[in-house]
């Protein structure tokens, strides 16, 4: 398997620490060790389609979707079509988890923030292919954006089923509440616009990259209803 | 005019049909139409498609009913299969083809099974038998189950088929280019369980193109007895413009599956991607082939959802003994019993866990107690193995239910203890093992006891394997227990016992098994005189021994006789094994002889603790999180002191602290749960000390994760925690409805439910819980949380109280039991 770029600075984020230092030697070793755990195990598939957008007095339809989420329709706004993406780890990964809840709990709840950057990482690599081929073509790829981000409904997992045939290709089931299995997968849309976005998007590649030190709740995160649980403000792109 | 399938298959050339997809597609069926609806919508398209193939010269062509179930298609599946199934038999006569078969065809139901996904085992059933029983009386000739990504959904299917009609049943799998199915099943695994089950053909299709799936039908070649199925899809698959093109043609097509056709398969067609040119080109090529029988395999199988424990019969070659696992197992352990009794699931998964890493290659479970409900805790216990080891289940019970919950429930070709002499048992356990599938153990003992000599035991054995073949169950799965009586009551009946397993061996090719420990009861020193007899036993050929991993002496001995008989390439086990090793005394201090582990038992960490009392050892081992040390500083303190005075005196307080340093954001989730690991390793040391006499719990809490949600490792740390400060608690689940638990609330009289939910979506199910809550049982308080709670949302749907963490839902509890 290809290198994929782990950062423990996310999985100490995940895990609820706030600063680098805070985190004893010994976590620092299950971190390690959890995350050996889980290259061992993992079994990475992807698969993505390109869309042609409809745009319309207000909203917007792609793939058959019609789209009334606000926060999707700003983050898409000028894309003229977009990626529909779905990857996974696989099934390997849950297995961990269910063993390590018998015996160790905080084994499991550090696996649980691995596998959640694992993922993630998997996910960037996948995204970075995608807009470096786009940008041969000469389009630019908006940072990806997925069900259960502000307004886009958890039940769009089901227009990615439908439109992707997820299970078929790549495994990834829904249960009747819309939850993946298996549980590190990730679905995403991805704006394709022809004209560079300077500094009001960034770009893919800097997608995830997060500042040092403490986050600040900025002017986006006022009105957001989770902002004084959330460590992502400097991350999101709402 | 159509011979019987089961005459014909695996003794001719056999010919299955291509894709439809494509076909469709070009006829206006569009990415998220339902093409099973066609049959009624567009009969004369389906009729094309299937008279197209019919003239390209299959024997065996599918209904379009790939994806009917009632999920997709509720209250029509008998509509659309009977539909299907009629314009197949028009398709039949409007060709003159009345010799070719029709098939019902049953692909995945889009859903995953439990516990991956939230399908349970019986639904699948219900939902396969309703399209198989309606195609069947329709007029199918076979039950075509294939694209199968996960054995259990196969089992599912084909359980469904055997219930609910007579027709033969082929079974194709999906495999991925490494040879696994999604779910992780190999070749080897899931051929054992297809032909355990009894289908008539079993093999390939879909997921690759021929090329790539050589090495597996090589495998499929190796393994398999039943004729095997081959249908590639034609090459992978490509988006142009977006439609999903393959780029294998027919002409390259037929020559890779010419290529095939000299390995040894019995039936051949294609998948996604074919078309009737495809299959035409290729039947040609392929008549060209000589026709190759497949032939039967002797190996002796037992397996679990993705490995399979493989032995070679016994006048082929010697394979290295089996071991498999004792310790889930009531008898004389008190501990394990009232884990039983407590539905304490937990404890006995880690009872597993802990002897396959100990070496396991098979897990002995048996959960007979006389006051449960055996048959549910069977079902239950190996749903919960399967789901978190890939080793194989050996199903110890005398109990028939028991029995037969437990080999209709678990996901693979289990291993069964047993069957013995006795006519009776004989006609209760063998109909469920031809039924099920799996390797049944049978014990030389009869309605007139257990022969003293070798020679009586032989002749029950005959007498078992004579009634197998009356049965329908093959000869190789078929496995002799040669019983062990204890030496201390006959000194000859350690003779008597590897006499037998020689004999057996010799006598009639077959697999021996010996519960080994049970030679030297009332003898002291077991672990020596078992560890020897294991011994003589391997010496003897024993194929399978049922012991304990965890021993070092029985594993020792092991080791040591694998190096010493060549089957321990280059010794490297016994190396890795031993190479570091502090010496195994032979004369052990525990009758148990349990395997430490060698977590944190350093002289640097004990040292630590040393200089200070032995109790406060105990305070810094909960505090530093070191469950190992804890566990052994609690013995010591347990010797002469009350377990609850140091609860309360030492574990409590080390909690509390490590408790408030995590309130204080000075100690986090992970330090705080590992101390919460080291107080549960304690308590586990002082209820082993009282087991049976429960402790005084402070209060009963239910705790849930709610309908639609599946997330729980938050709702499982709760758990922990609020175990660790003395609650009982009664743990529903995940995806929990909330008349479950609110009945439960009032069936158990319960003051306090904690739900938890992680998705805004399910906050929703939540508030159902409470409102019923307030309704049936008003008296009882509400806790929540989770990711997506907050106190607005708490307010909102009407809880007692928000609980941002673990420790804020301890906090809670105390207040509310005080």
């Amino acid at each position: 398997m290809e290198e994929l770029e782990i950062r423990r600075r996310e999985i100490i984020r995940y895990l609820g620490y706030k600063k680098a230092d805070d985190v004893d030697e010994r976590t620092k070793g299950i971190i390690e060790e959890s995350i050996s755990e889980i290259m061992g195990v993992i079994e990475p598939r992807y698969i993505y389609d390109t869309f042609p957008i409809e745009w319309k007095e207000n909203s917007l339809s792609f793939a058959g979707i019609n789209v009334t989420s606000e926060d999707l329709t700003k983050n898409l706004k000028g894309c003229d079509s977009v990626v529909m993406l779905a990857v996974t780890i696989g099934h390997g990964f849950d297995k961990l988890i269910r063993r390590a809840e018998i015996s160790d709990m905080s084994k499991a709840y550090i696996l649980q923030a691995t596998g959640t950057e694992v993922v993630e990482a998997w996910c960037n690599k996948i995204n970075s292919l995608i807009s470096a081929d786009f940008l041969n073509k000469g389009l630019y790829t908006r940072p990806r954006f997925s069900p259960g981000y502000g307004d886009l409904p958890l039940e769009m997992q089901r227009d990615f089923e439908n439109v992707l045939h997820m299970r078929k290709n790549i495994g990834i089931s829904l249960s009747d509440g819309t939850v993946m299995s298996p549980t590190k997968s990730v679905t995403a849309v991805i704006g394709l616009t022809s004209t560079p976005d300077e500094g009001k998007f960034g770009d893919a590649e800097s997608q995830g990259k997060s500042g040092e030190g403490e986050s600040e709740v900025s002017a986006k995160c006022k009105d957001c209803r989770i902002s004084d649980k959330c460590s992502y403000s400097d991350k999101c792109y709402m | 005019m159509r011979k019987d399938l089961r005459e014909r298959l695996g003794k001719e050339w056999l010919f299955c049909d291509g894709g439809m997809g494509t076909f469709l597609q070009e006829r206006g069926l569009k990415g998220g139409d339902l093409p099973e609806e066609w049959n009624v919508t567009h009969p004369e398209i389906i009729l094309e498609l299937n008279k197209r193939y019919l003239e390209a010269g299959v024997n065996i062509f599918n209904t379009n009913t790939f994806g009917l179930n009632a999920l997709k298609f509720p209250g029509r599946v008998k509509e659309l299969a009977t539909a299907a199934v009629g314009i197949a038999k028009k398709a039949r006569i409007e060709t003159g083809r009345e010799d070719v078969y029709i098939a019902i065809d049953v692909g995945p139901t889009g859903k995953l099974l439990e516990p991956l996904g939230d399908l349970s085992f019986d639904r699948a059933v219900e939902l396969f038998s309703e399209v198989i029983a309606s195609g069947a009386e329709a007029g199918a000739d076979l039950v075509l189950i294939e694209t199968m990504s996960d054995s259990y959904e196969a089992k599912a299917a084909v359980l469904a088929a055997k219930e609910c009609c007579d027709l033969p049943i082929i079974v194709t799998t999906i495999y991925d280019e490494k040879g696994k199915l999604l779910t992780g099943g190999n070749v080897d695994s899931t051929v054992a369980l297809l032909e355990g089950l009894g289908v008539d053909a079993l093999g390939i299709n879909c997921g690759l193109g021929p090329d790539k799936m050589v090495p597996i039908v090589k495998r499929l070649t190796e393994v398999a007895s039943l004729p095997i199925v081959v249908n590639p899809n034609a090459g992978l698959p490509r988006s142009e413009n977006g439609m999903t093109v393959f780029d294998v043609g027919p002409d390259e097509f037929a020559e890779s599956m010419e290529e095939i056709a000299t390995m040894g398969v019995q039936v051949m067609g294609g998948c996604c991607g074919t078309t009737p040119e495809h299959i035409a080109k290729m039947r040609k090529k392929v008549l060209e082939k000589p026709f190759i029988e497949n032939t039967y395999k002797e190996f002796t199988v037992v397996s679990s959802y993705c490995n399979a424990v493989t032995l070679n019969p016994v006048d082929v070659s010697r394979d290295k003994p089996v071991i498999i696992g004792e310790r889930i197992n009531p008898t004389g352990k008190k501990r394990f019993k009232q884990a039983l009794r407590e539905n304490d699931m937990d404890y006995i998964l880690s009872q597993g866990m802990e002897q396959e890493d100990a070496g396991a290659d098979i897990l002995d479970v048996n959960v007979g107690l006389p006051e449960i409900d055996e048959p549910l805790l069977m079902q239950n216990v190996v749903s919960s193995l399967q789901g978190i080891t890939g080793l194989p289940l050996q199903l110890d019970t005398t109990n028939i239910e028991a029995l037969e919950k437990g080999l209709r429930y678990y996901n693979g070709k289990a291993m069964i203890n047993s069957v013995n002499g006795k006519e009776e048992v004989i006609s209760l356990v063998m109909p469920l093992v031809k039924k099920y599938g799996g390797v049944l153990v049978g014990l030389a003992l009869d309605e007139d006891g257990i022969p003293g000599t070798a020679d009586g035991r032989l002749k029950i054995a005959g007498k078992i394997y004579d009634a197998a073949e009356k049965y329908g169950i093959p000869r190789k799965d078929i496995v002799i227990d040669g019983l062990c009586m204890t030496v201390s009551s006959d000194t000859s009946s350690a003779l008597s016992t590897l006499e037998t397993v020689r004999r057996v061996r010799e006598e009639y090719k077959g697999h021996t098994i010996l519960g080994v420990s049970n030679i030297s009861f009332g003898l002291p020193q077991r672990p020596l005189v078992n560890s020897i007899f294991l011994t003589m036993a391997m010496q003897e050929g024993l194929s399978f021994a049922i012991m304990n991993p965890n021993n070092e002496q029985m594993m020792a001995a092991y080791r040591s006789f694998l190096a010493l008989s060549d089957m321990d390439s280059q010794c490297m086990d016994f190396i890795e094994s031993y190479a570091n090793y502090s010496s195994v005394s032979l004369v052990g201090s525990s009758g148990s002889g349990e395997k430490k582990s060698n977590q944190d038992i350093t002289s640097k960490q004990s040292a630590d603790g040393v200089d200070k009392e032995g109790a406060s050892a105990l305070r810094n081992a909960i505090e530093r999180g070191m469950p190992a040390i804890a566990a052994k500083e609690m013995e010591d303190a347990i010797k002469d002191t009350d377990p609850l005075d140091i609860i309360d005196a030492e574990l409590i307080p080390a909690l509390d602290k490590v408790g408030k340093g995590f309130e204080k954001g000075t100690i986090f989730l992970p330090q705080l749960l590992m101390s919460a690991e080291a107080a549960k390793a304690a308590f586990e040391v002082v209820k082993k000390k009282m087991a049976g006499k429960p402790r005084e719990m402070k209060g009963r809490i239910i705790i849930a994760t709610v309908k639609g949600d599946i997330h729980d490792i938050g709702k499982n740390i709760v758990k922990v925690m609020l175990e660790n400060y003395g609650y009982d608690v009664i743990d529903l689940g995940k995806d929990v409805p909330p008349e479950t638990v609110v009945d439960t609330a009032v069936k158990e009289d319960i003051k306090l439910i904690g739900l938890s939910a992680l998705m805004t979506t399910t906050v929703v199910s939540m508030e159902e819980t409470i409102k019923l809550l307030r309704e049936k049982k008003p008296d009882t308080k509400v806790v929540v949380g989770g990711a997506v709670m907050t106190q607005e949302y708490s307010d909102q749907i009407g809880a007692d109280c928000y609980a941002k963490d673990a420790m804020a839902t301890v906090r809670y509890a105390d207040s509310v039991f005080t």
